[in-house]
């Protein structure tokens, strides 16, 4: 799943979970506030800012409106309870949503043996679940892989999507700076995405969101559940339901934190047993670079995930010094401003050290300064891992994956390692070329059956007649019931042209039926038009009468290039006389060979850029003699959007004159990052090796437009979710898709429509205007 | 193979036979067994026969369309290369390319006369006839010159009235209405000539951002030439991910106004209009011969998928049929309801219902004969199926064997990030070791890795990968252009000298004008490598740009401004006479 239809999910998560707050007091003073005096305001404060990541995480795992009230209660009344007891961070979102997350899995455990009860009793067949059930199936999976993330990662998560916090507030929120929170926001998406994908929800993000929409009236936390929940947590009068102090008990007596924190991470290293990845063995530059091309959060590769019981099971486990010894002659060689080696060796040891609880040596720079070669790395790893002593040693690999994460952390321009998986999935990701039969898949949990929650837009089981909410109930022959969902959709894979044969049924139907599908790419849009035609098919006309038409990039792909020609043939039945290309909200996995390729089909003959790189060496990206949409005065949108293969392509259409630009300043700073696969399959690492250089030299990084044109938060949300919304197939009934007003797009139009009628491009205007 | 004597035909033990054919159709040529490839086809009579140019056999067959039998074959010429009808219908023009030769034949509906020969200019690939019947221009290709043949005086009279020199080596020709002005296309890199027939001079010679022109033909309403050719990025690279997705080569129809096309200071791409063929999952490799319906339909045949495409008005790909193997060229019939498309390699002609979109018929040209290794590879070099989805055969890059001329980013120096030329294949299997860092040993190794990895197909079974060796090494490599110029042999011979004197035979040593081993010649490409196998010398004058990346548009920019390991400061006629020595290699 791309990180833009990652976000996607989370940000109508989001939608469905409420507004925002504006209330700045940290969490933490909040409590103290209301632990000192129980003032209720304080708490009334922190159930508003929090109530509807709460409320979302009942509701999603229960649905069922009692359960789910109960369960709220029962959050706000523990954290009421344990308000001067507990050593509170500055946010308690994470601690907020463990302790509900807990609360709805013990709610629904309960649940479960009292419906089987009273099955037993009654003897009534269950209704039969619709497809519409489905959706929640999923929402169910990226609250358990949002739990099973570290705090760290799943905080900023919380708080920027389904809070809806700015990373401003959210960085002053947990006292981090606003770069240490974007980087981990995007680690934290990109673990996320990858742990979907394992669950099988590769690329499910843009239809879930339209499941989710349908139900976001209902996820508002209830009217009067607020002010109920304050007064229980205020006032020991308040008479509570048995269930709400069943729940609070049993956090309070059987669920210490500590403990929720132990259980997490057990979960966090079983559910990495799946990865597999290790970042371990030599590394051979040159080989497979991948140039990309990002503002610091742009690529957002995960942490290596290892693999703790391979690691235990072999005898001779992989030497930590050698991959970290890669890894630094791979900075020596082809970093931009390679740091001392010895900087890094120390700042790996520090962290091997902290997360072993053991105080660093004091010479520990010393020591570091003396290793050179992989063998004196070697002694120096060994010379300082922890001894076994008072504290618990934590696991080998655990420490090893702070050594190379800790050296990392310290390499300038944000390097990221990758383990092996991440790196495919990146690959199939930047490719859009997943193969597959193309479904989203989630557990039925009644019939204990594989269900498709909906089949995609361009996949081969959409064609073949799947239909949303079919149970599936054979795959070649195998009984599919009870089994594994991951055993599934290993059952499902399978190389491209391979076919794989499923009998499905709709939950209602009587009657079975057998699909033979044909495994093949399934490939998903990265640009969209104005309006939806139909599933299949878009409008582009924002103007009809001018012939403008309008074009979003929702990010830049291997495919897009493809995707814009085929549009620009619809643009020419339509006799577009000009265009719109819209570059807000777009974001992608930064690679600069997209860029280039876009940038390419956009422009004819012009040097685009330059790639000044490690030792002065100086690259020209030239685009050649054709290019889409010729002779269509163009018009482009921008925002602060920060990747960095974006801004290059706008950097491009600016400085060539091809296109003007309107909107607000982009983000990205032109640092250009190489992904160095590393042999043996064991994963990768990003290193700052370039800067891209802006062929007008009177422009600089970031992007700034022509056409300057502000917009207020609410206008910029609601053009947003507008852009989001583009990439639901089929919008839900009633749903609205008409433009929200938009004065960065109404300018756009404004300009063509000027250069239309004088017959110049657009750029004339901007100079005989001005900087609007 | 028909040898000739003095002009005069001698059908190989077979006069006898032609005389009675000339009475009489005969089909004792199609019944005997042969590889024909067909290349070129004309109508005549309305829609009644139909003449093939078959180009291995040297032989034209005559098809009766309403039976759709082979009406006769009759053994011409040795390699024919293209077909014309004069307007009177009266006479077939085919050239031999291998005997460089103009056939005139006379007709009499479905008979033919004796050809009459006129020597043209050597290796001719294509030939136009006037509107009035009065004149035919003929293209050489190594030659790079265009043979202006008088056909006015009848059969006696004919006589070549004019030779045009060309910018580079022709293939494909177009007279435009008018009959002043004819366009002229590369073989091999994406240029367009405009030739003024009056004045008997190039008036223009363009770039046209693409390769590999197969495809040369007016729209509908005249205003438009159409083109078809391939587009090679330099910015992709030939990962899975670039094929897929069509980034690294596109198999395009072009229209050009012909306002633009006459005008020689013109913008040639303003308002012209770029159709992709194929799509995803369904490349459209090679695109070859175009025709148009008084409708505005389009008919391309795909030669390197073996489909042809039937396109309405303004569209560029629309419905595709499979054909025979590598179709080539098509004609419609004057109401538009047949496209008769020569299957090359399968040997048959396609006779396709326009209206029904169908095959109505594949007709054998005679008795097939069991191709060889070498014609067995020949047939794997331009079959783009050997790639991910059909995007690029072997043809793509290696025109005819030869080189596109244009940059590709392939696996082959080691990264991608380093795109380098295309290396001719011509003379291929004596310039051993391959690659441009030498690193290929075995040419079987480099023309496994080039399917795998280049065009991202599936391995080669052990008898593809024989008989693609065996094709390309019946390659040989393309005379110089000097050898089609009245050269000065001192000259040469002082070039030669200063060759030897300035060390250039170092690592161009003779005979193949290559070495075996790598050099650093001052140049290095973007991931650092510096070290480069030198390329042959042999028939250099018909390559270039010059160098890895193309640096050097011509030899004389490789001798003079990059002043390639020149020891010392050559002299103006130091520099002519190396170069007249280059030019004749």
């Amino acid at each position: 799943m791309a990180s833009g239809q990652l976000q996607t999910i989370l940000w109508h998560v989001h939608r469905l979970v409420g507004g925002q707050e504006a209330g700045e007091a940290p969490d933490r003073q909040l409590l103290d506030r209301f632990a000192a005096g129980r003032d209720p305001s304080a708490l009334a404060v922190l159930v508003k800012r929090h109530g509807p990541l709460v409320w979302g995480v009942c509701w999603r795992a229960l649905r069922h409106v009692q359960d789910a009230e109960d369960c709220f209660q029962a959050t706000f009344l523990v954290l009421a309870r344990k308000a001067a007891s507990v050593a509170w961070r500055e946010s308690v979102a994470n601690w907020l949503y463990e302790v509900a997350s807990r609360l709805a899995a013990e709610t629904r455990t309960r649940n479960a043996r009292r419906r089987a009860q009273e099955r037993q009793v009654l003897v009534l067949p269950e209704k039969a679940r619709g497809p519409e059930s489905s959706p929640w199936e999923l929402c169910a999976i990226l609250d358990e892989e949002l739990h099973r993330l570290p705090a760290k990662y799943r905080t900023p998560l919380l708080l920027c999507y389904l809070e809806g916090r700015t990373a401003n507030q959210a960085a002053r929120q947990l006292g981090w700076s606003v770069r240490t929170l974007e980087r981990r926001l995007a680690q934290g998406r990109q673990r996320l995405r990858a742990r979907l994908t394992r669950r099988g929800l590769t690329l499910s993000g843009v239809l879930l969101t339209a499941a989710l929409s349908r139900e976001a009236a209902q996820a508002a936390v209830p009217a009067g559940l607020a002010t109920a929940t304050l007064k229980a947590a205020t006032s020991l009068m308040t008479e509570l339901s048995p269930a709400v102090t069943a729940l609070v008990e049993s956090v309070s007596k059987g669920m210490p934190m500590t403990k929720l924190k132990l259980l997490t991470v057990v979960i966090v290293l079983l559910s990495a047993t799946t990865g597999g990845g290790l970042l371990l063995g030599s590394v051979t530059p040159r080989t497979g670079e991948t140039p990309s091309l990002s503002a610091p959060t742009a690529v957002d590769p995960p942490a290596p995930v290892r693999n703790p019981a391979a690691r235990d099971r072999d005898a001779t486990p992989p030497d930590l010094a050698h991959s970290a010894w890669a890894i630094l002659e791979l900075v020596r060689e082809n970093h931009l401003k390679p740091p001392p080696r010895h900087e890094l060796i120390v700042r790996a040891a520090q962290a091997l050290l902290k997360t072993a609880q053991v105080k660093p040596p004091t010479d520990l720079a010393d020591r570091a300064a003396d290793v050179g070669s992989e063998q004196q790395l070697r002694t120096f790893v060994l010379a300082i891992w922890p001894r076994p002593g008072a504290a618990p040693m934590p696991p080998k690999a655990k420490l090893e994956t702070a050594f190379l994460e800790g050296l990392c952390d310290g390499i300038p321009g944000e390097s990221r390692l990758f383990s092996a998986e991440a790196l495919k999935i990146e690959e199939q990701v930047s490719g859009n070329r997943y193969v597959g039969i193309g479904i989203m898949l989630a557990v039925n949990k009644e019939e204990k059956r594989p269900q498709i929650v909906l089949p995609f837009r361009r996949g081969t089981a959409r064609k073949g007649g799947a239909k949303p909410g079919d149970l599936i109930l054979e795959v070649d022959g195998k009984a599919t019931q009870g089994v594994e969902l991951e055993k599934v959709v290993g059952w499902l894979r399978g190389a491209e042209g391979t076919s794989v044969t499923i009998v499905v049924k709709q939950p209602a139907a009587a009657t079975t039926r057998t699909l033979k599908l044909t495994r093949a790419v399934t490939p998903f849009d990265s640009v969209f038009g104005y309006r939806r035609a139909s599933a299949d098919s878009w409008n582009y006309l924002a103007d009809p009468e001018a012939r403008v038409a309008y074009v979003w990039l929702d990010s830049l792909k291997s495919s897009t290039l493809q995707e814009l020609r085929q549009i620009e043939r619809r643009l020419q039945a339509d006799k577009v006389r000009a265009l719109v290309l819209d570059f807000r909200f777009s974001e992608g996995e930064g690679h600069l060979h997209h860029a280039a390729l876009v940038a390419d089909g956009l422009l004819d003959s012009a040097l685009m850029w330059r790639v000044r790189s490690t030792g002065d060496k100086v690259k020209e990206y030239r685009a050649s003699g054709d290019c889409l949409f010729r002779g269509l005065p163009l018009a482009v949108l921008v925002n602060g959007i920060r990747d960095g293969a974006q801004g290059a392509v706008l950097g491009a259409l600016q400085d060539t004159h091809r296109a003007v630009l309107v909107g607000e300043p982009a983000k990205g700073d032109g640092s250009v990052r190489t992904l160095f696969t590393l042999p043996d399959q064991q994963g990768g690492v990003t290193l700052l090796t370039g800067r891209l250089e802006r062929t007008d030299p009177s422009h600089h990084w970031p992007v700034q437009p022509d056409y300057l044109v502000p917009v207020t938060d609410a206008q910029r949300a609601a053009v947003q979710k507008w852009l989001k919304d583009k990439q639901v197939p089929e919008l839900p009934a009633g749903a609205d898709d008409r433009p929200p007003p938009d004065p960065q797009l109404a300018k756009a139009l404004d300009l063509l429509r000027e250069a239309l009628k004088k017959n110049s491009p657009p750029r004339a205007a901007a100079q005989a205007g001005g900087k609007g | 193979m028909n040898p000739r004597n003095g002009g005069v035909v001698t059908v190989s033990g077979l006069l006898a036979l032609l005389v009675c054919w000339a009475a009489a159709p005969t089909n004792a040529d199609n019944q005997r067994p042969q590889l024909r490839r067909p290349i070129a086809l004309v109508l005549a009579d309305g829609d009644t026969r139909l003449f093939v140019a078959n180009q291995r056999s040297g032989s034209i067959s005559v098809i009766d369309t309403k039976s759709r039998q082979i009406a006769a074959e009759v053994s011409v010429g040795r390699k024919l290369a293209a077909l014309a009808l004069t307007p009177d219908g009266t006479r077939l023009l085919a050239v031999d390319e291998e005997a460089g030769e103009l056939l005139v034949l006379r007709r009499h509906g479905l008979r033919l006369e004796t050809p009459v020969p006129i020597k043209v200019n050597p290796g001719p690939v294509s030939v136009q006839v006037a509107a009035d019947g009065s004149r035919c221009y003929v293209a050489s290709l190594w030659a790079r010159r265009l043979t202006v043949v008088d056909l006015a005086a009848g059969t006696s009279g004919l006589h070549v009235v004019q030779t045009i020199a060309l910018p580079f080596p022709p293939r494909l020709q177009l007279l435009l209405p008018g009959a002043s002005r004819l366009v002229v296309a590369s073989s091999f890199a994406g240029r367009l000539a405009v030739v003024d027939l009056a004045r008997g001079e190039v008036e223009s010679d363009r770039a046209l951002p693409g390769h590999n022109i197969r495809g040369l033909a007016l729209s509908a309403d005249g205003s438009r030439l159409l083109v078809t050719h391939q587009v090679l990025n330099r910015l992709a690279t030939t990962s899975r991910d670039d094929i897929h997705w069509g980034n690294l080569m596109n198999n395009c129809l072009r229209e050009l106004p012909l306002a633009n096309v006459r005008d020689p200071r013109a913008d040639l791409l303003k308002d012209s209009r770029l159709h992709y063929l194929g799509d995803v999952d369904r490349g459209a490799g090679d695109p070859a011969g175009v025709a148009t319906t008084r409708a505005g339909r389009v008919i391309l045949a795909l030669a390197g998928v073996g489909e042809v495409a039937i396109g309405g008005p303004g569209e560029g790909g629309g419905d595709r049929l499979a054909v025979g193997s590598r179709p080539t060229a098509l004609t419609l019939s004057p109401d538009d309801r047949w496209a008769y498309v020569a299957n090359t390699f399968a040997d048959t002609i396609s006779v396709i219902d326009l209206g029904k979109k169908q095959v109505a018929a594949e007709v054998a040209l005679g008795q097939p004969a069991e191709p060889g290794r070498a014609d067995r590879g020949e047939q794997l070099f331009y079959n783009a199926r050997l790639s991910h989805d059909g995007w690029l055969s072997c043809q793509s890059c290696h025109t005819d064997g030869h080189s596109n001329g244009l940059l590709a980013d392939t696996l082959s120096d080691g990264s991608y990030g380093t795109p380098k030329r295309v290396l001719s294949l011509l003379g291929v299997k004596d310039t051993g070791p391959w690659a441009w860092n030498g690193r290929v040993k075995e040419l079987e190794t480099q023309i496994r890795s080039s399917v795998q990895t280049t065009m991202q197909g599936r391995p080669l079974t052990a008898e593809q990968a024989g008989d693609l060796l065996a094709y390309l090494q019946t390659l040989t490599p393309p005379p110089g252009q000097g050898r089609f110029r009245a050269s000065d042999a001192k000259a040469r011979e002082r070039g030669r000298e200063v060759f030897h004197r300035q060390a250039c035979d170092n690592c161009h040593a003779p005979p193949t004008y290559t070495s075996t081993r790598t050099f650093d010649v001052g140049l290095s490409d973007e991931a650092g490598n510096q070290l480069f196998n030198p390329p042959s010398l042999r028939g250099v004058s018909q390559g270039g740009p010059y160098f890895h990346d193309g640096r050097a548009a011509t030899l004389a920019d490789v001798l003079g401004r990059e002043r390639h390991q020149l020891k010392h400061e050559l002299t103006a006629s130091e520099r002519a006479d190396l170069l007249a020595f280059l030019e004749d290699l």
